[in-house]
């Protein structure tokens, strides 16, 4: 008999599963939109959701079932040419798999928001051709707990809502403010709120930045889930949300009726209780003076029994090879990096100590437990690399939902899916990619007729690209659109104060303009964009990544933004050079070679701060001057030459130590704003080595050496960032 | 006689007689003077006389000021010192803490209890 943890387990499965399930059932619905005749698809459709009605029925995720089990009908009738595929069908499926997530990440299976699913189920329902009163009838026997809330709710005007909201520790020191998020929030409707100071520690011990104060809060409002979710868009991640209709309208006497269950609620003949419920806390078109019909609720019964009944019920789903393939929580893999990290450290150190030794034994056992430690590296490394293709095909979803709610015509394409980057920077690549695709449909593409008296495709397109370069990975969102209006941008840039009116701006600059906070030039805000909030995040996010944004745009032709980010944030294969006593890593993907500077070099250049590298002239930096080290350099120094985004450069150091696998630690927020140190290593003697970010490195001495400033107030004065906004890079011409 | 005064961004000022300590805040306060107003509060809560907090100058006050203030109440009563506020309350603070969703400060008295704001 399976205890209470090999239960918890089982669900934890089930969960794991039907998240894979409900992806490429969103895959080939939004194929099926594409292809309403292709009855292979309509069959992928339907035997997706029947394994979800099966599986969730056996670990007790009843009421998932049972609603899944009207879907399941819908496709039913497709599949047998009862029911044609219309838009309506597949957006209410896509609709109703929302609702089937939410009620899989509650991890109990309830209906995340009942209302909406009667709502749901019934629209089904009456697609297959049942007239409404029965449609809706049929919904409230299947989403009991509708018939418990407010009947508003179903029909879509005022309910109340429990909602919770604890931020994250960090959420002030990241520049939010909790009390903006509440102003929001009550702007959706009247609002009760109680904040909790239960986790206010004593005045000594607290943080003066972070966040103690959670709030429970009541709205009532003529709103959905996701309009209130909305409100903590850009904060969810980080804090704790819940969000619950509130049910305190149920009839005692209707609440035993109601209890959710899979066995048939009642028996033929018996009457509902339904009618005894005033008309006015019912939904429209749920009249009690209908007679209660016992067959949905028996059909479904039935039906559920025979999926309960054995694993004959639940089909294999693209189900990896178990033989092949285990399934590892995220958590635990992150973990294994971090002491294979550490190792790396021990190992350097183990092997710096042996050199000193001079022992033949123990470097023969370091030099082994160093290839170990390298193969090891690599080991977890590419355990962590995933292919970008999930993160991309949930933007379909994204384009489809768009595209219809701003009556645009879009198609998205998908290039370089297969494209692996590490689990840690495609975790964080969600939103930079949502907020840039929703401003690309809202202000990149143009409505229909624009694009018509354009000459161009009715259709317009977003591609979606990803490639390696290197040791980085190049992210793009395209479009064909309108392009940016640098005007626009600059006079808009010039009426919030970012710039003075007669700056003089390159068009690069102007572009980076619009990663600025709060920086938009849509005339009104809308559902999608216009807030000026999206393209801030994705810099920060972008930032937070050690990452590059390159803007390109041409008006008329579309806008092309990509992101070069690193493979990884965990390990980099260095090479250690110091200047005194100071260390520092370079990293290997930017190094090119490494020359000597010798006094008759640096008189050759009269002084000036360049090489001569086989008949190339290479500009160098010191770095004994970049960083203020106070010391005679030695007589000859050795110029590393790197490969950066504005070219090949020298960096002048001391002396070159070798090759080192560095982990990276972070250096903490007080040295988040330092551009030109990426992070910190600890080496095998104990000492810290910064690891330079050669790419700022060169980018900030070309700003220092190039004339005054040009009027641009956020690229002189904001957190030591490059001139062009934070690391974004623009260039015109090419969409 | 002015304890404590922050030059230029951060907005509060403590003046101290010998019945009492005054926090007097200025303009906005938010997260840019958190650090300050926690030292300034330490400091005058150890000096073991009452702690006036007057907002009369006050144009804002976000979260990170709420709380310290409330903590500063807790530490105050934990040490028998009267803590107090002075009313009325500029209506920009009585709002920002009403947003927060902590009572409204009743009007009666001339000083109130922090916990009653």
């Amino acid at each position: 008999m399976a205890n209470k943890g090999n239960i918890e387990n089982f669900k934890h499965s089930f969960q794991e599963e039907a998240r894979e399930i409900l992806a490429e059932l969103e895959a080939t619905l939004l194929a099926l939109h594409q292809n309403p005749h292709d009855l292979e698809l309509v069959g992928k459709a339907f035997r997706g959701l029947h394994t979800i009605k099966g599986s969730g029925a056996m670990f007790g995720f009843e009421d998932l079932a049972v609603f899944t089990h009207n879907l399941e009908n819908a496709f039913d009738e497709v599949r047998n040419e009862r029911l044609a595929v219309t838009p309506e069908l597949i957006n209410l499926t896509l609709a109703a798999l929302d609702q089937i997530k939410c009620m899989v990440e509650d991890g109990v299976g309830v209906l995340a928001d009942p209302a909406v699913c009667a709502d749901l189920l019934s629209k089904v329902r009456r697609l297959c051709g049942v007239p409404k009163s029965e449609a809706d009838h049929e919904a409230l026997q299947a989403i009991p707990a509708a018939a418990t809330l407010s009947p508003a709710m179903v029909g879509g005007t005022v309910c109340d809502w429990q909602i919770h909201f604890a931020p994250g520790p960090d959420l002030m020191r990241d520049g939010t403010n909790p009390l903006l998020l509440l102003r929001e929030l009550r702007q959706l409707g009247s609002l009760q709120i109680q904040a909790s100071l239960a986790s206010l520690p004593p005045l000594e011990e607290l943080d003066p930045e972070r966040c103690y104060f959670s709030w429970d809060m009541t709205l009532t409002a003529a709103c959905t889930r996701d309009a209130i979710r909305d409100v903590f868009i850009f904060v969810e991640e980080s804090c704790e949300l819940t969000i619950a209709p509130v049910s305190s309208t149920v009839t005692p006497a209707l609440e035993p009726l109601f209890e959710p269950s899979l066995e048939p609620r009642l028996r033929p003949g018996q009457k509902s209780g339904l009618e005894s419920i005033p008309a006015s806390i019912l939904a429209p078109g749920m009249a009690p003076a209908a007679p209660v019909q016992l067959s949905a609720s028996d059909a479904i019964a039935n039906g559920l029994k025979d999926q309960r009944s054995g694993a004959a019920g639940r089909r294999p789903y693209n189900k990896p090879d178990n033989a092949a393939s285990i399934r590892v929580p995220a958590a635990k893999l992150d973990q294994f990096v971090d002491l294979v990290g550490e190792l790396v450290t021990v190992q350097a150190r183990l092997s710096e100590i042996a050199a000193q030794r001079n022992d033949t034994d123990v470097i023969a056992v370091s030099e082994e437990i160093e290839r170990l430690t390298s193969a090891l590296r690599e080991n977890s490394m590419n355990i962590r690399m995933l292919p970008i293709r999930a993160t991309f095909e949930r933007f379909r979803r994204l384009v489809h939902d768009l595209a219809r709610d701003l009556g645009k015509d879009v198609e998205l394409t998908i290039e370089g899916a297969d494209t692996e980057l590490d689990k840690t920077v495609i975790d964080q690549l969600g939103d930079p990619l949502m907020h840039l695709i929703r401003n690309s449909m809202d202000h990149g593409i143009e409505p229909a007729e624009a694009r018509a008296a354009a000459g161009k495709s009715p259709t317009a397109r977003i591609h979606l690209s990803a490639r390696h370069s290197g040791a980085t990975v190049l992210i793009a969102v395209s479009d064909d659109g309108g392009g940016i209006k640098a005007d626009a941008v600059r006079a808009r840039a010039v009426e919030r104060g970012l710039v003075s009116a007669d700056a003089q701006l390159t068009e690069a600059e102007v572009f980076a303009l619009i990663f600025e906070p709060g920086f938009s030039t849509a005339p009104q805000v809308t559902d999608v964009s216009g807030r000026g909030v999206g393209m801030d995040v994705v810099r920060q996010r972008v930032e937070s990544l050690r990452g590059i944004i390159d803007v390109a745009s041409k008006p008329g032709v579309g806008t092309s933004v990509t992101l070069r980010l690193p493979l990884t944030l965990a390990i980099i294969d260095g090479l250690l050079v110091s200047v005194d006593c100071a260390y520092f890593v370079l990293p290997l993907a930017n190094t090119l070679e490494c020359i000597e500077l010798t006094q008759q070099d640096i008189e050759r250049a009269n002084g000036k701060h360049v090489a001569n590298v086989r008949g190339e002239i290479i500009p160098y930096i010191r770095l004994r001057q970049h960083f203020n080290i106070r010391t005679a350099r030695p007589e000859i120094e050795q110029i590393m030459v790197v490969e950066t985004e504005d070219g090949r450069f020298g960096l002048v150091v001391d002396r070159v130590l070798g090759d080192c696998q560095s982990v990276i630690k972070s250096l903490g927020r007080f040295y988040k704003h330092v551009q030109v140190v990426s992070g910190a290593t600890i080496l095998g003697n104990g000492c810290v080595a910064l690891i330079l970010a050669p790419d700022r490195l060169v980018q900030e001495a070309i700003r220092a050496s190039s004339p005054g400033p040009r009027g641009h107030p956020p690229a002189a004065t904001r957190n030591n960032r490059t001139a062009s906004g934070a690391r974004a890079r623009t260039a015109s011409g090419a969409a | 006689m002015t304890l404590y005064a922050k030059e230029h961004s951060v907005p509060i000022t403590v003046e101290q007689n010998e019945s009492e300590s005054q926090i007097i805040f200025q303009g906005s306060v938010n997260i840019a003077a958190a650090l300050d107003l926690k030292a300034l509060l330490v400091q005058a809560l150890a000096g073991g006389r009452p702690l006036v907090v007057n907002f009369s100058a006050a144009t804002d006050l976000d979260v990170t000021a709420m709380q310290l203030l409330r903590a500063a109440e807790q530490a105050a009563r934990k040490a028998s010192v009267n803590f107090t506020v002075t009313v009325p309350l500029p209506e920009s603070i009585a709002a920002a803490f009403l947003e927060a969703g902590l009572a409204p400060l009743p009007m009666a008295a001339t000083y109130a209890s922090l916990s009653e704001v």
